[in-house]
């Protein structure tokens, strides 16, 4: 298959799983964000075989190595925190924060690990 | 309608440039505090300061980068499938680490905000901070938080745990690959697992996977625990 059709048959199918992510989404209340729904749709297409892994490999490859371009929009927002309204609380908000993901970071980490090693590797 | 075309033909071109000049940056210096989210976010904010245009307007007209970037994580679905056997074979490991993961997170953010002295409002618009910002927003606001400042404070704990997480993985001893990605996607969601994408694709479909996850645990567990916040915070 031509790369440019493949490209454009990758980005049609993510679109539908998309779509069909935020029809779920709705059906769930917005309890799970449409775009991780769309992520379970796409999954389960390629498992029962419905879309093939190589229709959408080169579209999926690109947008994921590009993912940090794609959060600019959100990041940017950081800019638009007025400091006087969280003045009292910045010291909570920025330690808590800070020390918080740390200890996620390390705990998940930790679990998995310790896991892998009492199975034997 | 043909203005609001160049308007964001102009900012995503702008944001494009900037991204560009990010990953330059970062593959130069290799500086952690350099890292192209940092640059490329800092370009994009001095570039609009500068010719006096208001962020908000940036953020109206670049859908199409939020588009792509809900493409983007549709398209995690592609590596949780090409790694399926092995996170599978893993299972009680991964629901075990993030379902703890996402106690530790709601618990320990509560704690620490109610002993530095933060009022409630600021306590549950922290809560939901190590999920992806749309769960993190409806959570925010049932409870009563500032959404704009949670929809900050997301982004700040993705940047601050995309950038310190690998350090910090290192420092206390983590090397698995599926535990570095896992962890990475729990404490920082997606700009973490876009961290963890450099490292390899397997990283990556684990941090998809730890998205999903925190963000399914954390909205059922933070309605159990702001009852108990509550309690401990008596005058309100």
């Amino acid at each position: 298959m031509d790369e440019r059709i493949k490209f454009l048959l990758g980005a049609t199918i993510l679109i539908i799983s998309y779509y069909i992510g935020e029809l779920l989404s709705y059906a769930f209340m917005g309890f799970i964000s449409p775009a991780v729904m769309g992520m379970l749709v796409l999954f389960t297409l390629l498992k029962t075989g419905i879309v093939k892994a190589i229709w959408i490999e080169s579209f999926a490859i690109f947008l994921l190595d590009n993912l940090m371009l794609f959060f600019i929009p959100a990041t940017v927002g950081v800019a638009l925190i007025s400091f006087s309204s969280i003045k009292d609380d910045a010291l909570a908000i920025v330690f808590s924060a800070s020390l918080s993901s740390l200890l996620v970071l390390w705990l998940v980490g930790y679990i998995v690990q310790k896991f892998e090693r009492s199975n034997g590797k | 309608m043909e203005n609001k075309f160049i308007l964001e033909s102009l900012f995503i071109i702008l944001s494009v440039v900037s991204y560009i000049l990010g990953i330059y940056i970062y593959a130069k210096s290799r500086f952690m505090l350099f890292h192209t989210i940092i640059v490329a976010t800092l370009l994009v904010i001095l570039a609009l300061r500068f010719v006096n245009v208001d962020i908000q307007l940036y953020q109206e007209n670049t859908k199409l980068l939020r588009y792509l970037l809900n493409l983007s994580i549709v398209a995690l679905g592609y590596l949780l499938f090409k790694h399926y056997d092995y996170i599978k074979s893993k299972g009680v490991a991964i629901i075990t680490a993030t379902f703890t993961g996402s106690l530790a997170a709601i618990l320990s953010v509560g704690f620490l905000a109610i002993l530095f002295g933060a009022k409630y409002e600021t306590i549950v618009t922290l809560l939901p901070k190590s999920i992806t910002t749309p769960i993190a927003i409806v959570i925010s606001e049932q409870f009563g938080g500032v959404i704009s400042l949670t929809a900050v404070i997301v982004v700040i704990a993705g940047i601050f745990g995309a950038i310190a997480g690998p350090w910090f993985l290192k420092l206390t001893g983590i090397k698995s690959r599926l535990a570095t990605g896992l962890a990475l996607g729990s404490a920082a969601h997606g700009i973490g697992t876009a961290k963890a994408l450099e490292t390899g694709a397997l990283e990556g479909a684990a941090g998809g996977l730890a998205i999903a996850l925190m963000g399914l645990f954390t909205s059922m567990l933070i309605p159990l625990i702001v009852p108990l916040i509550k309690i401990v915070l008596p005058e309100i």
